[in-house]
Formats: structure tokens, C-alpha cells, sequence
């Protein structure tokens, strides 16, 4: 279901990170909100190691 | 000779035989008579209680009074015009905690769940979204439904969600389970004041109709602290409509709590099959989450063995009190503003081009703001016709920014296509 995940990071306007990912084949931009349902089951994958988030370029 | 006339004969004086006669068969007793000693009540007065057959005293007893009558059992009346204060123990608007019970608003277009090894998501119908764990085989639909005249006139709905499956499962493992749910935001069901002693009880009332007769169960999972449920069966007929209602019991218990936030409260779900695993014992009552009884009851699952079989559900509304009263219905454009909250699309039309390149970068930023403040942050997507969005950022509970990058792509952009969810 999540593929091709990273983190973004911009400054402009201000510093922040958000992941990027496809969800179902389609481009996605996941807020890193525990309350986001997205991202809960994405880090419950993680944590579980069945998923794993390229970092973020620098 | 009568009785009567020898003794006319034996008094004399002015008192006639005639007269004696009407005392010709006479039997009370003299106290029996003397207890019409002192009633002053005419015979009309007297014939009032011609017919009564049983205690007057013990009916009129039973009967409430005029002055703040306390009616124990449920009341009906043609109509009833109150001229004072209306006060009911439930609500009488915004009863329904379901969003999007007629089944009216679909943002999404047809869902078309393929067998990938994961199947669930949130159906054509807002708010509703279908789970499944272990279905080797299955794949189907689940999509808006718009009900035939005849269905309008039986149901008075317009729309119904409709599960259709398409490769059916041969058989039910132990661990399968399909189900349609609708999650209910924590903070819309503080006033159910569950884990406490007044937690409230609550009715389901719903529309289905099912390809495939049988029992099924439907039930309300709480994930919150310690997980409880509880189920109930129902039985379809498996030849047209059919209107159930259920009652839940408040759940008291102390770990019974929906902590007060934007997370999942409560999951009402409909099941639609299920293994050994989770249907292996009964679950009429709130208890502690156990696998083996979250669809405690549920018999049929030939609606995911079948090909083509249908499983179609509307009206659905879930209110305080034990009783199910008329359906809720809201407009449309209330009903989508609620479902906003959890997803938001702009529809297909461009949205917009973004705000003109700032001196010194080189990139294109496209700000979206949405109709409805979201649940959380979202998850967002957007396209556009002629370049790749490079990003999303400031992605928010009110809106987000699309950036391009204007240097790479040229200057011409838009967004032609945005989503936002951030459904539970």
C-alpha cells in the first residue's frame, strides 16, 4: 500500500519535514501527525520493520 | 293466589294487590335494601355505569391525570400540539451520530477493491470503509447504489452503499473477516458518558438488504485504553429490504472510557464474514476485546463466498435512547460539510495557479485552503496538467502549499487536481 517513502525537508518559508510517499500507486505528502491515520500505520510498519523511509536530503 | 295478594288481603286498608305485586318475587334482605337509604342519584345518574365490568376505582387509578401525568410506557397520538415547554430525554435534532447516513454524499468515485494481499479502504460513500484480514481470493466494489423508484418507496432513501463482490473467497479460513464500518470521532461521543454509571444507551436503526438470507452480526469496537465490543445479530430474508433496529447497552464499565480527542471513539461495523477466530462465541454484552467475539453471532458469510452477491445498507442512524425514531435527514450540503471534515476534494476543476516566483528562488508555491478545518493533518495529493508538483509543505488543518519547481519546469503551472484526507 505505502511505497517509495521519504522525507522532505524545506526551510522556505520556514523549516519543516513531511513525508513523501505513493499510497496506492499515487503520489502522496503524509503530515507527520500521530493523529494522521496515514502516518500511524506507516510508523506501526516501521516500527514493525516491514517498511522503511529513505531520509531526508540534506 | 300470590304471596303478594294474601297479604293485600290480610292488611287491607289502601294499599293495593297491584301495589303488593311489585314485590312479588322479591328476595333482598332488608339490609340490601336499606343500602339505597340515602341515595340521592337520579336513574340516569345510576345507568352511567351500565357496562362497567370491572372495578371503576382500580380503572380510573390506572388512568394519568390531567395535571403532570407520568407516562411510564411509550405514547402515541395522531397529532400532539404543545403549547408549553418541550423538554425530551433525547434529542430531537442532531440525534444521529452516523455522518452520511442516507448514504448521499460520494466524493470518491467508484472504489474497486483488488485482491493484493491488503484489502480495505474507504468505500465511494463517505465515512464508510471496508476491512478485511486474511481473504486469499476476494475481490469487489463498493459503491454508491441509486435506488429504483420502487426502493425509494419502500425505504424512502435515494442512495445506499453497495458492497458487490466480484471473485468470491471459496471458503472462510479460520482467520478471515470482512466488515463495513463507519469510525466515529472520540470528541462527538462525549455525551454517551461511557466508563462512567451513567453511560447511555444507544439505537441502531438501518436499511440492508442482502443477495444472500441469513444472520449476520453488527456490533461497536472501542479502541480507546482497554479495547471493549459488543455485537447483535439480525436476519435478512435475502429478497428486498428489510429495516432493523438494535440496542446497545451503555457501556459502565470503568475502562469503558473514549478519551475526549480527535482519534477513533467508537467503530460501528456491519460483518459481512468471518472465521472461527473471531465469531466463536457470543458478545451480547460490553466486555473486554477478545478476537473470538468481535462478530460474536455472525452465521453468513456467503455474501464473500458468492459471486456477484450483494450486500446494500442505508438509513442508517445510531441515537441515544432505546428506542429508533424517524430518520434524521439532513441537506446535502450539511451532510458534506461533516464529511469534509475527513475528506476533501476540489472536485476535478482547477484550483489555481500559483503565487508569482519571489525574487532570488526558484520556486512556484500554489496555496490551498480548504472548505472545512480537517481532523487532523492531512494527507494530501494533488496534479497538475502540465508539471510535476515538486512538493507539499505548511500542510496544516486548514490547507497546505503545492510548490513547483519553476526553473526546472518553466513558469507555467497549476494545480489542477487536489485531495485531502485525514479520515480515522
Amino acid at each position: 500500500m505505502y511505497t517509495e517513502l521519504k522525507y522532505i525537508k524545506t526551510t522556505i518559508p520556514k523549516e519543516e519535514t513531511i513525508l513523501r510517499c505513493k499510497i496506492e500507486d499515487v503520489l502522496s505528502f503524509v503530515s507527520l501527525d500521530p493523529a494522521n491515520s496515514d502516518y500511524a500505520e506507516i510508523m506501526r510498519q516501521v516500527d514493525a520493520g516491514e517498511l522503511t523511509i529513505e531520509p531526508a536530503d540534506e | 293466589m300470590s304471596k303478594a295478594r294474601t297479604l293485600a288481603d290480610y292488611v287491607g286498608g289502601g294499599t293495593t294487590a297491584t301495589e303488593f305485586d311489585v314485590l312479588d318475587g322479591l328476595t333482598s334482605t332488608t339490609a340490601e335494601l336499606n343500602i339505597l337509604d340515602g341515595v340521592t342519584s337520579t336513574a340516569a345518574e345510576l345507568n352511567h355505569v351500565d357496562g362497567v365490568t370491572s372495578n371503576v376505582q382500580t380503572q380510573l387509578n390506572a388512568k394519568a391525570p390531567l395535571a403532570s401525568p407520568a407516562l411510564t410506557g411509550t405514547a402515541t397520538a395522531v397529532n400532539l400540539t404543545v403549547s408549553g415547554d418541550l423538554v425530551p430525554s433525547t434529542p430531537m435534532s442532531h440525534r444521529n451520530i452516523i455522518i452520511n447516513g442516507a448514504m448521499g454524499i460520494a466524493q470518491r468515485s467508484s472504489v474497486a477493491f483488488a485482491h493484493d494481499g491488503t484489502i480495505a479502504g474507504y468505500s465511494e460513500v463517505d465515512r464508510y470503509r471496508l476491512e478485511t484480514d486474511s481473504l486469499g481470493e476476494w475481490d469487489g466494489t463498493l459503491t454508491q447504489h441509486d435506488m429504483t423508484s420502487a426502493e425509494l418507496n419502500t425505504t424512502g432513501f435515494a442512495k445506499a452503499l453497495k458492497l458487490t463482490t466480484g471473485t468470491a473467497e471459496s471458503s472462510i479460513g479460520s482467520n478471515d473477516i470482512a466488515y463495513i464500518t463507519q469510525k466515529i470521532e472520540a470528541q462527538n461521543l462525549q455525551h454517551l458518558q461511557y466508563g462512567t454509571a451513567s453511560a447511555k444507551t444507544v439505537t441502531l436503526s438501518f436499511w440492508v438488504k442482502t443477495s444472500v438470507a441469513g444472520t449476520y452480526s453488527v456490533g461497536l469496537y472501542k479502541s480507546d485504553s482497554s479495547a471493549r465490543n459488543i455485537t447483535a445479530t439480525y436476519t435478512t430474508t435475502g429478497t428486498g429490504w428489510e429495516y432493523k433496529t438494535i440496542t446497545f447497552a451503555g457501556d459502565t464499565d470503568a475502562t469503558a472510557t473514549i478519551v475526549n480527542d480527535n482519534g477513533e471513539g467508537l467503530r460501528l461495523f456491519w460483518n459481512l464474514a468471518s472465521g472461527s477466530t473471531y465469531d466463536s462465541s457470543e458478545n451480547t454484552s460490553w466486555h473486554n476485546y477478545a478476537n473470538a467475539s468481535f462478530a460474536g453471532g455472525h452465521a453468513q458469510d456467503g455474501i464473500i463466498t458468492t459471486a456477484s452477491a450483494t450486500f446494500l445498507l442505508t438509513g442508517v442512524q445510531l441515537e441515544l435512547g432505546s428506542s429508533a425514531t424517524q430518520f434524521e435527514h439532513r441537506s446535502y450540503g450539511d451532510e458534506l460539510q461533516r464529511c469534509m471534515r475527513y475528506y476533501e476534494t476540489s472536485n476535478g476543476n482547477l484550483w489555481g495557479y500559483p503565487i508569482t516566483l519571489q525574487t532570488g528562488l526558484t520556486y512556484r508555491r500554489c496555496p490551498i485552503y480548504f472548505k472545512v478545518r480537517k481532523r487532523s493533518a492531512p494527507t494530501t495529493v494533488t496534479s497538475s496538467a502540465n508539471v510535476t508538483v515538486t512538493g507539499h509543505q505548511s500542510v496544516d488543518i486548514d490547507g497546505f502549499t503545492a510548490y513547483f519547481d519553476a526553473i526546472a519546469q518553466g513558469n507555467y503551472c497549476e494545480v489542477s487536481y487536489w485531495t485531502a484526507y485525514s479520515e480515522l
